[in-house]
């Protein structure tokens, strides 16, 4: 018995010094994020010239040092998919063809790829080149396969002139001898790629892709596609260019396989633990260069490069803090202050996120969201600047459905003052106007969410509770994302939050178009003047187009849009000759990579 | 020389068994005793815990985010305002709900599996504990997460689940239980009288085997809770915004906790404790009520040992 209730005290005692010291660490005021200039508001002043994308907390350049550059050294990288394995190493099978392109990036170059010296912070800074996933077809050009191109019409040609002297590395363990890129291997590349089952139906509008000599490519079109060099080019499968031994190699695991890839680009894979990382080491044979201070530098500088994969984000933060990652494009912005607090000397900087979350409001099959009024009427009863600011403390900006980069772009503040009203909560003309569209009693509604998100949930749950308040009762379903996929599909929704991404104007306005899942049909205005959009070929002409439908879009409610949360574009000091710049087409940073030197005297200075 | 025991022996007045249960687990079990405490407060939480919490369980207050404990706020508030300690005690009604039916049907489905399979035998018995064997196999935190998305998640289909993968693992050791009851005499008597199957199963094996049912009942319930708290940290479990410990651990957690630690710390406190406590009233329980646990001196034996240390 005594035995006992000493045990009894020695539990209690331990239970409750644990209490009181989480206790008092849970006391201590929690600190707001760290300042931002760009907040979530939805008066979002940004010009549509790219030079003001970027913003910086107190403590960060983003201008290097003009050391001489130094070869040699490694860089650790977490790249924008590094929370997931590699799906496989062949863009035309893998079932998640994106997410293949990022980890395929370092060892394949792209058809077309940003001109980051030419058009970024290292050159004339037309664009900076923190826009997640698209790059204007203005500033592409100078780094890729192919040096120019051209496009006619009548019928709609586009004509590739491809790069002289890119070498394939070879592969031993294919039996490859390292030779010329031609243009056959583009041609099979693009027809390869656009035959992926994945890809059924994206590339309808091409009729034939066929190499007319040796650095000739021709692409003979039906109809002129408005996102042509984002599905040729640089965003999508076929416009990374593989090597026709690698893919249709039967050693081992045959094409998927990590060791029988060929690299033509900056680096060669050397290594794929699953669950660890992928390792590159540098092509000798690279043909790319760049000039610094006036001098020429072959590239890449760096030995060596480490995708890390790390699956928990928590973890992630952990090895930017403590010098094990040297860059995260894409650091959760939630961590800004306590990345501020624990490495000061980590230069942090704000860029636009990938995506922005979305209502996606069913506006063809429920008999209350058909009414334009009553889509209206949501609009004005959602609190937006509350929700931005609650789910996205690190800072958003509204960038629905063009970002403000494009030079589509309206502010705003200069967006007709009817549509800048729809985005200014209002509970009480809410109610009015439900009640003016024949529902004073309001009606119920219910909302599909994603289980996979986080901050679905507590969208939905805002959203609950403002929307009580005009009577519209929200039922929150939440689902799988096999569930979530299958019922944004077959428009089995009232509502349902989705992520969009906006960055790439003509895949955002797509939403527009009649098909399989979106909320549009062919015979109504809005997806009309879009499909003229779509196939228009004078680039001034589809600038004022985008910018109306956009306008238009924004009017019709057919969907609700949340803020662009900003990330934070995390790198270490001893990264040089590198300018914030976070993405030069696709999830594609080898460009930038390739262009950075490590400072390893810095590095070890600073104790890392 | 042998010591008289039986003369210091005096009978007690007779007490009900449960209030003697409840004597002796105050008396013998302190841990337990303390286990059971923390079990009624659960119980009693999740009964009246639309009158114990101050706020709604998803009442928001947009400029209250992420602030720590106050007067206001206990416990501190999550990021979107909402009161912890409001949402931790609408937390303990999910857990007393899930825990106890799904517990329910789980004792239930091992009963009458176990009892089936024992007391029929032969063919039947090897059909079943095959089955049995192939639900075993699986590792069940993946068959859980399996079938959930199968079913959709959602409380009941939580507690479905709960209660049908439990209850067919558990069967087994009911089934090792009724195997060594039913050679007994008076179940043997029975039969050769012409007692009927359901008869004898209702009438001899059940009462035999209750205690152990009990145990295995009280030992369930916090592995339940557990088992609905991962589910819920997975994402396959009770969706937001309905608070469930496990789900307030997971999600937005994990992107806020370096900010406010409280939203990491209640949660999983609450549930450590529920646990606990739960665990050790089924240790103690199962001490009580099963002799053959008892280091071989009975009641007896355990009156005698009370008595010497006494004088």
């Amino acid at each position: 018995m005594k035995r006992k209730n000493i045990w009894l005290g020695l539990s209690l005692l331990l239970v409750a010094s644990m209490v009181t010291a989480t206790f008092l660490a849970s006391c201590t005021k929690t600190t707001q994020q760290a300042t931002v200039t760009q907040t979530a508001t939805q008066t979002n002043t940004q010009t549509t010239t790219q030079t003001t994308t970027t913003t910086k907390t107190s403590s960060t350049t983003t201008t290097t040092a003009s050391n001489e550059p130094q070869y040699g050294g490694s860089l650790n990288v977490m790249t924008f998919w590094g929370n997931v394995e590699p799906p496989g190493f062949d863009v035309s099978l893998a079932p998640a063809v994106y997410k293949v392109t990022a980890w395929n990036g370092p060892f394949l170059d792209w058809l077309m790829v940003g001109d980051v010296d030419k058009y970024g912070p290292r050159g004339n800074n037309q664009f900076a080149f923190q826009t997640a996933q698209y790059v204007p077809s203005t500033y592409l050009g100078g780094g890729g396969v192919a040096t120019s191109w051209e496009i006619t019409g009548n019928p709609v040609t586009i004509t590739f002139h491809i790069r002289k002297g890119i070498m394939w590395a070879g592969n031993s363990v294919i039996g490859m001898q390292p030779r010329e890129l031609t243009a056959d291997d583009v041609a099979w590349s693009l027809n390869r790629g656009m035959a992926a089952p994945i890809l059924k139906g994206v590339y309808n509008f091409v009729d034939s892709v066929t190499a007319t000599d040796k650095y000739t490519v021709v692409i003979k079109c039906n109809t002129f596609n408005a996102n042509w060099a984002y599905y040729i080019g640089y965003g999508y499968v076929p416009g990374m260019i593989n090597c026709p031994e690698a893919g249709n190699s039967t050693v081992g695991a045959g094409s998927e396989d990590w060791k029988n890839q060929v690299s033509d680009g900056p680096f060669i894979l050397t290594s794929y633990v699953a669950g660890a990382a992928c390792t590159y080491e540098r092509n000798p044979n690279y043909w790319g260069t760049t000039t610094i201070n006036g001098k020429s530098y072959q590239l890449p500088f760096i030995d060596k490069l480490v995708y890390p994969i790390i699956p928990d984000p928590t973890t992630a933060v952990a090895s930017l803090r403590t010098g094990k990652l040297d860059w995260w494009p894409y650091t959760p912005n939630t961590n800004a202050a306590s990345l501020k607090q624990t490495a000061p000397n980590l230069i942090q900087t704000q860029v636009p996120g990938g995506g922005i979350t979305c209502v996606m409001v069913n506006r063809l099959d429920n008999q209350y969201l058909k009414s334009l009024a009553v889509r209206q009427a949501l609009l004005i009863a959602t609190d937006f600047k509350s929700i931005n600011h609650l789910v996205y403390p690190g800072g958003a900006e509204f960038s629905y459905p063009l970002p403000p980069s494009d030079p589509a772009y309206t502010p705003f503040d200069q967006l007709p003052a009817s549509t800048q009203n729809l985005f200014s909560y209002d509970p009480t003309k809410a109610k009015q106007m439900l009640a003016d569209a024949g529902y004073p009693n309001g009606f119920k509604l219910t909302l599909n969410v994603n289980s996979a998100y986080p901050d679905f949930a507590d969208i939905a749950q805002l959203l609950a509770d403002e929307w009580s308040k005009v009577n519209v009762q929200l039922t929150i379903n939440t689902i799988t994302p096999a569930a979530n996929a299958a019922a944004k599909l077959n428009r089995g929704f009232d509502l349902q939050l989705h992520v969009f991404n906006v960055n790439n104007p003509i895949t955002s306005l797509s939403n527009l178009i009649p098909q399989p899942g979106n909320l549009y049909l062919s015979t109504e205005p809005l997806a009309q003047n879009f499909q003229k959009i779509l196939t228009d070929l004078d680039a001034a002409k589809l600038v004022a187009d985008e910018k109306q439908v956009a306008v238009d879009m924004l009017a019709d409610g057919g969907y609700i849009p949340f803020a662009n949360p900003v990330v934070l574009n995390c790198h270490w000091p001893w990264m040089k000759n590198y300018y914030s710049e976070t993405d030069a087409g696709y999830a594609t940073i080898s460009p930038l990579i390739s262009r950075m030197w490590v400072d390893q005297n810095m590095k070890k200075s600073m104790g890392y | 020389m042998a010591e008289k025991l039986s003369e210091g022996i005096t009978e007690k007045p007779r007490r009900s068994k449960l209030t003697e249960l409840f004597i002796r687990m105050v008396k013998e079990k302190p841990l337990g005793t303390l286990g059971a405490v923390i079990t009624l407060l659960l119980l009693l939480t999740g009964i009246f815990a639309n009158y114990l919490a101050p706020y709604g369980m998803n009442a928001i207050h947009p400029t209250h985010a992420l602030e720590g404990p106050s007067s206001q706020f206990l416990l501190g508030t999550d990021n979107l305002g909402r009161d912890l300690l409001s949402r931790i005690i609408f937390g303990a009604r999910i857990s007393v709900i899930v825990g106890l039916v799904a517990t329910l049907i789980s004792t239930f489905i091992s009963v009458f599996l176990g009892i089936l399979s024992a007391y029929i035998g032969g063919i039947f018995d090897l059909l079943i504990q095959r089955f049995v064997d192939a639900v075993l196999c699986v590792p069940s935190l993946i068959l859980l997460m399996l079938l959930i998305s199968i079913m959709g998640t959602g409380m009941w289909q939580v507690i479905i689940l709960l209660g049908v993968a439990g209850g067919i693992s558990g069967s087994r050791m009911i089934r090792s239980l009724v195997i060594g009851i039913k050679e007994n005499m008076y179940v043997q008597s029975a039969e050769a009288i012409g007692a009927t199957t359901w008869k004898i199963v209702i009438q001899h094996i059940l009462p035999n085997i209750m205690a152990p049912i009990i145990i295995i009942f009280s030992m369930t319930v916090p592995s339940v809770i557990l088992a609905e708290a991962g589910l819920s940290f997975l994402g396959f479990g009770i969706p937001p915004p309905t608070p469930s410990w496990g789900g307030m651990l997971s999600g937005n957690t994990a992107r806020f906790m370096i900010q406010a630690p409280g939203l990491a710390f209640w949660p999983g406190f609450a549930l450590a404790l529920v646990v606990y406590g739960v665990n050790m009233f089924g240790d103690a329980l199962r001490d009580l009520l099963d002799p053959r646990l008892r280091g071989g001196v009975g009641r007896y034996g355990m009156k005698v040992k009370l008595q010497r240390r006494d004088k």
